[in-house]
């Protein structure tokens, strides 16, 4: 199953802590909030480096699905 | 041509009371500004735009980890957060991935859908401080605002913060430009040795609070280190109460200052949250993020930095920019717009910073209800600022509740 990384926006308060952790999952837009660069992740690296921005967003606006049901 | 100096020296007695001379004069003129930092006379540089503020802070080539990337000037100078003292591995200056490992620990509990929860209780801590600033005899604004982060974080943790006072004066004397070392230590050795005290007594009443998460993480999954839950604790009581008390203090300044934004604020609830992020650009609990350290040489906003070098993220001068607010020295809580850095920005990022929106939220406007007719107790130009490096916060702020005479 794939694995899909997005941003609620209506949540996201432009922190920036995504981009800071991991440059190359994460960009800020004009508007200041967090955009994924990738939306599809494959790899074990990326599913983790995903998860644990999840863990550490002060806003809960990274949504990572389709985990666990493997 | 010739530029004026800077108007006050910088983290001088003047620079403490008003900031904002120095700042505009670095934003126009020395936008990463080289300079000695008087405590400990270290080579340092300042940044003042707002878009180099938020530039560095999500920058990966700082650290705030003085031990493994600052100068040897600076690490000689006794300025390293805590230096032998646990309080030197705390979360603040943790980068990844032991960073993202304690940041996730306590992240869980402060998220905006999890604070939410703490509204009730905020509201009941704030009726009860208000009813003991009423039987004051000299009723004071920073008396009022100390006790309430302290009794939230305490209700969070699950153990009361009853030396909250000494905690206050141990962050004070921390941050206070001093030139004995051995000040400093203790001062942040008081505050890990509280925290030891209160792990020590949680340990035999666990429960479903936070400090009873930490220490499973500790004893249970070994996901902490005892020196990092010791840690752990010392960031729960800096970061949790100075910086809410002045955020508190600061923003009832400004609305005695400004009557007509005071009368606004009463007359609708809902401009609230956006008051409240006004207070946080105008007059944030922090003049300047903590150190960051250039991880190696490099250049940054077109001036060169070497390895080592101490960096000063000046977050009033950036919520004070021109550049990114309009009038920014004009309160406006109806302002809308661009987000602040009042809470920082990038990997460090204020993790408390949604519980502090409901502490300010309820603290500020709650003042003027209780007591319409409030005003200050002394002349406008005695009220000082805490000399403090870090952290802006008011020393006191002595009021009349019921301004005699009317």
């Amino acid at each position: 199953m794939t694995v899909t990384l997005q941003v609620d926006k209506s949540l996201c308060g432009g922190a920036g802590l995504c981009r800071a952790m991991y440059p190359d999952l994460f960009t800020l837009g004009a508007d200041g909030l967090s955009e994924p660069l990738k939306t599809e992740l494959t790899t074990a690296e990326e599913i983790e480096a995903a998860e644990d921005v999840v863990g550490c967003c002060p806003t809960e606006a990274i949504v990572v699905t389709g985990l666990d049901d493997a | 041509m010739t530029v004026p100096a800077l108007p006050t020296g910088l983290f001088g007695p003047d620079y403490y009371q008003d900031p904002y001379p120095a700042f505009a004069w670095l934003r126009d003129n020395a936008p990463v500004h080289e300079f000695r930092f008087p405590v400990g006379d270290v080579r340092t540089w300042i940044v003042s735009r707002f878009e180099d503020v938020h530039a560095l802070l999500g920058d990966s080539r700082f650290s705030n980890d003085a031990e493994a990337y600052a100068s040897r000037e600076f690490i000689d100078s006794g300025m390293v957060m805590g230096a032998d003292t646990v309080v030197s591995r705390i979360l603040t200056v943790l980068d990844p991935p032991d960073h993202t490992r304690v940041r996730k620990l306590a992240m869980g509990a402060f998220t905006p859908r999890r604070v939410a929860q703490w509204r009730e209780p905020t509201e009941r801590i704030v009726a009860a401080s208000l009813d003991r600033l009423a039987e004051s005899e000299r009723p004071d604004i920073v008396d009022y605002a100390s006790a309430i982060p302290a009794a939230v974080i305490g209700e969070i943790l699950g153990i009361p913060f009853s030396r909250y006072n000494d905690m206050i004066h141990a962050i004070d004397r921390a941050f206070r430009p001093n030139d004995d070392k051995n000040v400093v230590t203790r001062a942040f050795e008081e505050i890990a040795e509280y925290g030891r005290d209160l792990i020590k007594e949680k340990r035999g009443m666990l429960g479903d609070d936070l400090m009873s998460v930490f220490i499973q993480a500790r004893d249970g999954d070994d996901r902490l280190d005892e020196d990092e839950l010791v840690a752990m604790l010392a960031l729960m009581i800096m970061a949790g109460l100075d910086t809410t008390r002045n955020l508190i203090g600061s923003a009832v300044l400004a609305l005695l200052d400004h009557p007509e934004q005071r009368k606004l604020l009463m007359g609708d609830p809902e401009l609230v949250p956006g008051a409240v992020e006004e207070f946080l650009r105008y007059e944030g609990a922090l003049t300047v993020g903590l150190f960051r350290f250039a991880k190696e040489d490099m250049e940054f906003a077109g001036t060169h930095l070497p390895a080592g070098a101490p960096v000063v993220a000046a977050l009033q001068s950036a919520n004070r920019d021109p550049r990114r607010f309009e009038n920014p020295d004009v309160l406006d809580i109806t302002r809308k717009g661009p987000r602040h850095v009042g809470f920082g920005h990038g990997l460090h990022n204020c993790l408390g910073a949604a519980l502090a929106r409901i502490e300010a939220g309820v603290a500020i406007p709650a003042v003027f209800e209780r007591f319409p007719d409030i005003a200050l107790a002394i002349p406008r130009d005695e009220v000082a600022y805490a000399e403090n490096w870090l952290l802006r916060g008011l020393a006191s702020l002595p009021v009349h509740l019921n301004t005699p005479g009317r």
